[in-house]
C-alpha cells in the first residue's frame, strides 16, 4: 500500500485519522479503560484534547475511550468466537493475553473480520512464551481452527465422475480441502480440552473437509495423508500413490480412493 | 433534481438477512418485501454463505449494505475489496449499494469500526471523490449512510447534516438516512434531530434505516440489539413527511430474536409509510 514519504507533510484529514487510530488501537488497561499515557509518554488526556472536543458529560479522552473499548471488545470477541478450542487449551486469561498481544503485533489488514485470525498460528510460533508449556498444542489448535474458517467458505469445483476418469480428465482435489499432520489429537481436544490424556503428544493426520456446507474432520492413515498432500501439492497421481508404505495393500489404497470419490473430494 | 432512486420508492419494508433466520426463511418463505445483506459476509469463494444467498436470490429482492468501504479514509481505495464487491454486485444484481459516511483504516490497518469524520471541506471533497471512484468501478448507484458518533472534532467547519449534504452533492450520490443514528448522535452531541432531517437534501434519500440502541449513563450507543424506541419512530414519521415513501430497513444485529419478532417490529413502519402515502395524496 502506498504511504506518504516521511518528508511529505500529512494532510489535516490524514493527521487527524492517524491520531485517532493511535488512540483507538492502544491496548486497554487491566480494568478495560483507556491508557492514561499516549504512545510517546505524554498525558493522553492532553493529546486527545487537542483534536477531540469535550462535551457536558464526557471529557475528550472519555469520548475517544468509547471507540478504544469498542475496538478491543469487537476484535477480542471475534477471536473468542473463531478459536474456542484454543481458548479451552489456554484458559480465558492466557487466551485473552495472547489475543491482545497478537492484535497489537498483527493488526487487521483485511476489510473483513473473518481474516483476523489468519496469522495467529504464526504468532504462536514466534512468541512461545505466551503459550508455554502448551505451545505445540496451541499451535496445532490454532492451525485447525483457522482451517475450519477457510474450509467453511472456500470455493468448490465440479465433482469428478467415473466418466471423467474414463476420459482421462486430470485428477485434482477440491480447493476447500486441508490436510494436516499434527503433534496432538486436536480434533478430540477441541471437544474435550480438559481431558489431560489428550495433552500428551500423539501424531494425528487429519483432513478438514465439508459435506453439505458443514465442516468435518476425518482421521487419515499416514500413507493416505501422504497421497492426498502430494496430490494437493501437484504431484502426479502415479507418483503420489508411490508415497504409500510398502505394508499397505493395493486394495486398501483402492478403498481409500473410492471413499474420497464418494466424499466428492476429487474435482475437474 | 428528481430522486435518482425514484424507481425503488415502493419497495416497502426490508429486513437484514441474518444467519439465525436462514432456516426459517428458506423453509417457511415468509412474505418480505426485500432483504438487506451485509456485503462482506458474502464476499467469499463459496460454501454455505453463497449457497444460502443464491437460494434467497431466487425468491427475494436483495440490496447490498457494506461496512468497510470507508469512503472517508485517506488510504487509497482497496482494489481487492472493490473487485470482490463487484463480483457480488453482479451476483445479487443489487439495484443500489450502501455503505457508511465514515473512515476506519489507516495505512492499510483496519479498525472494523465506523469512525467519525471531521466535518471539514477538505474531508468532504476527499470523501466525495472516493464515492465517485467506487461508483464508477462498481457500476451501481451508491447511497451513503450517516453513522452514530460519540466524538466531535475541534477542526469541524460545519454541522453533520451540512457535511452529509456537501458530500452527497459533490459525489452526486444518494443518502441512506439512518434515523436511529441521527437520534443517537443528537443525544450525544446535543442537537435537534428534526433539524438534521429537515436540512438534508430530501430528493437524495434512497433508503431509511431504523434500529434500536443502548442507553448508558452519559451517552447512547448504536447497538442494534433492541426494538425501536418511540422517539425514533416519531423521527422516522417526520422523515417520511419530508422525503415521502422510501424503502425502509430494520437493523437487528445482536441478541437477535426470532424471525417473527424482527419481522413484526419492522412491519410497524407500515403505519407510517401508509400515513405518508395518504398525506401525499391529500396534498
Amino acid at each position: 500500500m502506498k504511504k506518504p514519504r516521511p518528508d511529505q507533510p500529512l494532510s489535516p484529514l490524514r493527521k487527524i485519522q492517524c491520531q485517532f487510530a493511535t488512540g483507538v488501537t492502544q491496548p486497554l488497561t487491566r480494568g478495560d479503560r483507556m491508557r492514561r499515557r499516549w504512545t510517546d509518554g505524554r498525558l493522553a488526556s492532553h493529546v486527545v484534547s487537542t483534536f477531540i472536543k469535550p462535551n457536558d458529560a464526557l471529557s475528550s479522552l472519555e469520548r475517544l475511550e468509547i471507540y478504544n473499548r469498542q475496538y478491543w471488545f469487537r476484535l477480542l470477541d471475534s477471536l473468542r468466537e473463531d478459536f474456542p478450542g484454543l481458548r479451552g487449551v489456554l484458559g480465558e486469561r492466557r487466551f485473552r493475553n495472547l489475543c491482545v498481544e497478537y492484535v497489537h503485533s498483527y493488526p487487521s489488514v483485511s476489510y473483513t473480520l473473518r481474516d483476523l485470525g489468519a496469522r495467529l498460528f504464526q504468532f504462536i510460533i514466534e512468541h512461545p512464551e505466551l503459550t508455554a508449556p502448551k505451545t505445540e498444542m496451541a499451535r496445532d489448535m490454532a492451525n485447525l481452527e483457522w482451517a475450519q474458517i477457510e474450509v467453511f467458505d472456500a470455493g468448490a469445483r465440479p465433482i469428478l465422475t467415473a466418466n471423467d476418469i474414463r476420459r482421462n480428465v486430470a485428477v485434482r482435489l477440491q480447493p476447500y480441502l486441508r490436510f494436516f499432520e499434527f503433534d496432538h489429537a486436536v480434533d478430540q481436544l477441541l471437544k474435550t480440552p480438559n481431558r489431560r490424556s489428550l495433552w500428551r503428544p500423539q501424531k494425528t493426520h487429519l483432513a478438514v473437509h465439508r459435506i453439505d456446507f458443514a465442516c468435518y474432520f476425518k482421521r487419515l492413515e499416514p500413507s493416505a495423508f501422504r497421497i492426498l498432500k502430494g496430490l494437493q501439492e501437484g504431484v502426479p497421481l502415479e507418483d503420489a500413490c508411490g508415497l504409500v508404505d510398502e505394508s499397505i495393500q493395493p486394495g486398501t489404497v483402492q478403498e481409500w480412493f473410492q471413499h474420497w470419490m464418494a466424499l466428492g473430494w476429487f474435482c475437474k | 433534481m428528481a430522486n435518482s432512486f425514484e424507481p425503488f420508492r415502493d419497495w416497502g419494508i426490508g429486513i437484514g438477512l441474518r444467519v439465525p433466520h436462514y432456516d426459517h426463511i428458506l423453509t417457511r418463505k415468509p412474505a418480505v418485501d426485500w432483504f438487506e445483506i451485509i456485503s462482506e459476509n458474502y464476499m467469499v469463494d463459496g460454501g454455505r454463505p453463497l449457497h444460502i444467498l443464491d437460494q434467497i436470490l431466487e425468491q427475494y429482492r436483495v440490496v447490498q449494505h457494506g461496512v468497510s468501504l470507508y469512503f472517508g479514509s485517506t488510504d487509497p481505495l482497496n482494489r481487492t475489496h472493490l473487485k470482490r464487491l463487484k463480483q457480488l454486485v453482479q451476483r445479487t444484481k443489487t439495484p443500489w449499494l450502501t455503505d457508511h459516511l465514515c473512515w476506519g483504516s489507516v495505512d492499510g490497518r483496519y479498525t472494523h469500526d465506523l469512525l467519525p469524520m471531521p466535518y471539514t471541506f477538505e474531508a468532504a471533497r476527499h470523501t466525495a471523490k472516493r464515492i465517485r471512484e467506487a461508483r464508477d468501478f462498481l457500476e451501481v448507484p451508491i447511497a451513503v449512510e450517516n453513522v452514530s458518533s460519540y466524538a466531535e472534532f475541534h477542526v469541524s467547519e460545519m454541522t453533520e447534516w451540512e457535511f452529509l449534504t456537501e458530500v452527497v452533492e459533490r459525489a452526486d450520490c444518494g443518502i441512506l438516512l439512518d434515523v436511529n443514528n441521527i437520534y443517537v448522535s443528537s443525544r450525544n452531541h446535543s442537537f435537534n434531530p428534526h433539524d438534521y432531517v429537515d436540512q438534508v437534501p430530501h430528493h437524495r434519500v434512497a433508503q431509511i434505516h431504523i434500529a434500536g440502541h443502548s442507553k448508558f449513563e452519559k451517552y447512547i450507543i448504536d447497538t442494534h440489539d433492541h426494538p425501536v424506541i418511540d422517539p425514533v419512530w416519531k423521527l422516522y414519521a417526520h422523515a417520511l413527511e419530508r422525503v415521502g415513501n422510501v424503502p425502509t430497513l430494520l437493523e437487528w444485529d445482536d441478541r437477535i430474536p426470532s424471525f417473527e419478532e424482527v419481522h413484526r417490529e419492522a412491519l410497524k413502519a407500515n403505519r407510517f409509510l401508509k400515513e405518508s402515502i395518504h398525506e401525499k395524496a391529500a396534498a
